[in-house]
């Protein structure tokens, strides 16, 4: 049984524990899926502490929605359309103060934790990659960067991608490869590896 | 397969969510075309690189802080609930409404009782005081007004408002404006009079030439909502003062015998009446008017200034 599949059945397992009445379940499904939902957040709203609040008012949102939900089985699909939802209005409103004009392309480092024992020029190097892959992204209409982090950086399945976002399974296939398409045009312009 | 075809084909080709079909398709074209074969390394480097991007560690006090959350949310999350559960809400919405216009229509009928049931009986505390009050000698009014002062046993709805209407009953055009009864029932309403002006006091400090004083013979008894009582030996200043107050523009005043004027002033403007009081010396009664931070709650005071 590969990482996904124990990671759905244990989901499946909790999910229906708390219905039950078993709070301590969701600090477990929490505890699973806080990274993915942390990293998501931090990817619309670029600041530690801004994707902090983000993601822990996705949870709050779960929490008080989860008895509504009607296929247990589709937990993870249902958690990221709130996700998303949360996600996007987050953006909005952040866009709308200028909170992003006023954040620095110097405040990546804020967010990149690059952990390992990689030499300093190597690390330098993929730093530098990272930023430019960040910068192309983010340049990139909010449907392509969408799902690009779903796909790339989730690791979500063309299937949860298409019910999440609420789109044909082959409308999901085209527009990944044209948000590819242009990130590698966008990178090609400055990453000379390419 | 064309260069568009095949490079349509780099994301399921890449993912492995292509058939076998397409695949051998794909893999074809790419080993016959050098450019598309660029553009499927470019394809690829550009995915390895973002899938390069690394994983944030989760903050410390994550969950902690969802438990806080939820045990005290923020007034952003209550609104966005109530809007939430405002479906739910469609038949409750409607009966408020409905709730909202019954609550006024009752309100508008509540702030008439008073006024109709005057009109059928004339109230007999008013009319008891009306008659004590013809007796009176001129030379009280001041002690007078504060003696029907509202009680707090007084009967009427809205203590004061009845007894306006009495005073312009009395035959008193001045304050028209505040009439709260069609002028076909004014003219029904019993007059109660409380006081009678013998006029050619010694002393009158009215004996000033003004248009409408020899007018008002007969009042009706008043409740004002404030007494000024001008303490004040300088007779020029008295007379200075009652001469700013009936010429100012801000009130509408008039004269209600000899020491006494009554004044309608909109609670905008009792602000100044205050300063051309307290230039001189003054007492109010209630004595908490004369603190600059007194509101009224009415939009006009009926206010009686008596010169002592």
């Amino acid at each position: 049984m590969d990482n996904n599949s124990e990671l759905k059945t244990e989901t499946e397992v909790l999910v229906s524990a708390f219905l039950e009445g078993d709070k301590q379940a969701f600090n477990r499904l929490v505890q699973l899926y806080q990274t993915k939902i942390f990293n998501l957040a931090l990817n619309y709203v670029k600041n530690q502490e801004e994707a902090k609040d983000l993601a822990q008012d996705i949870f709050v949102t779960v929490y008080k929605s989860l008895p509504g939900l009607r296929e247990r089985e589709k937990f993870t699909s249902w958690l990221y359309q709130i996700a998303i939802n949360h996600c996007r209005n987050r953006y909005k409103k952040l866009s709308r103060r200028g909170y992003f004009s006023n954040l620095s392309l110097d405040d990546d480092e804020t967010f990149i934790q690059i952990v390992g024992d990689e030499g300093p020029e190597k690390s330098l190097q993929r730093q530098n990659t990272i930023r430019l892959v960040r910068a192309a992204i983010d340049a990139m209409g909010e449907a392509e960067r969408e799902i690009l982090l779903l796909r790339d950086l989730q690791e979500l399945a063309y299937e949860e991608i298409s019910t999440i976002l609420g789109i044909p399974l082959g409308t999901v296939k085209s527009k990944l490869n044209r948000a590819r398409s242009s990130l590698k045009d966008r990178l090609k312009k400055n990453y000379h590896n390419l | 397969m064309k260069c568009d075809d095949c490079q349509n084909f780099f994301s399921p080709y890449l993912d492995g969510e292509i058939t076998a079909e397409e695949r051998v398709g794909v893999e074809a074209h790419l080993r016959s075309c050098s450019h598309c074969n660029g553009e499927w390394h470019a394809f690829r480097a550009a995915v390895t690189a973002l899938r390069q991007i690394p994983v944030a560690k989760v903050p410390p006090g994550f969950l902690a802080g969802i438990h806080d959350k939820l045990e005290n949310p923020s007034l952003t999350i209550r609104i966005q609930e109530w809007l939430a559960g405002v479906g739910k809400r469609q038949v409750a919405i409607p009966t408020a409404f409905a709730m909202l216009v019954v609550g006024f229509v009752s309100a508008s009928l509540i702030h008439f009782i008073p006024l109709n049931r005057q009109q059928e009986t004339p109230h007999p505390q008013t009319a008891n005081t009306a008659r004590t009050a013809i007796s009176q000698p001129a030379a009280q009014p001041a002690s007078l007004l504060a003696s029907v002062m509202p009680a707090k046993d007084h009967p009427d709805f809205y203590p004061g408002v009845p007894t306006l209407s009495e005073y312009e009953e009395a035959g008193v055009d001045s304050l028209s404006r505040f009439a709260m009864l069609p002028e076909q029932q004014k003219k029904q309403a019993p007059i109660a009079v409380d006081f009678v002006s013998t006029g050619g006091h010694n002393h009158s400090y009215l004996d000033i030439p003004l248009p409408s004083l020899s007018r008002y013979h007969q009042k009706t008894t008043i409740h004002p909502d404030l007494l000024i009582t001008i303490h004040s030996d300088d007779e020029s200043a008295r007379m200075g003062l009652l001469r700013q107050i009936m010429q100012s523009p801000h009130w509408q005043a008039d004269i209600y015998n000899q020491n006494t004027i009554i004044l309608s002033v909109p609670a905008g403007s009792f602000d100044q009446l205050r300063t051309i009081c307290c230039q001189n010396t003054a007492s109010f009664n209630p004595a908490y008017a004369r603190d600059s931070r007194y509101i009224s709650p009415k939009r006009f005071l009926t206010v009686a200034v008596t010169l002592e």
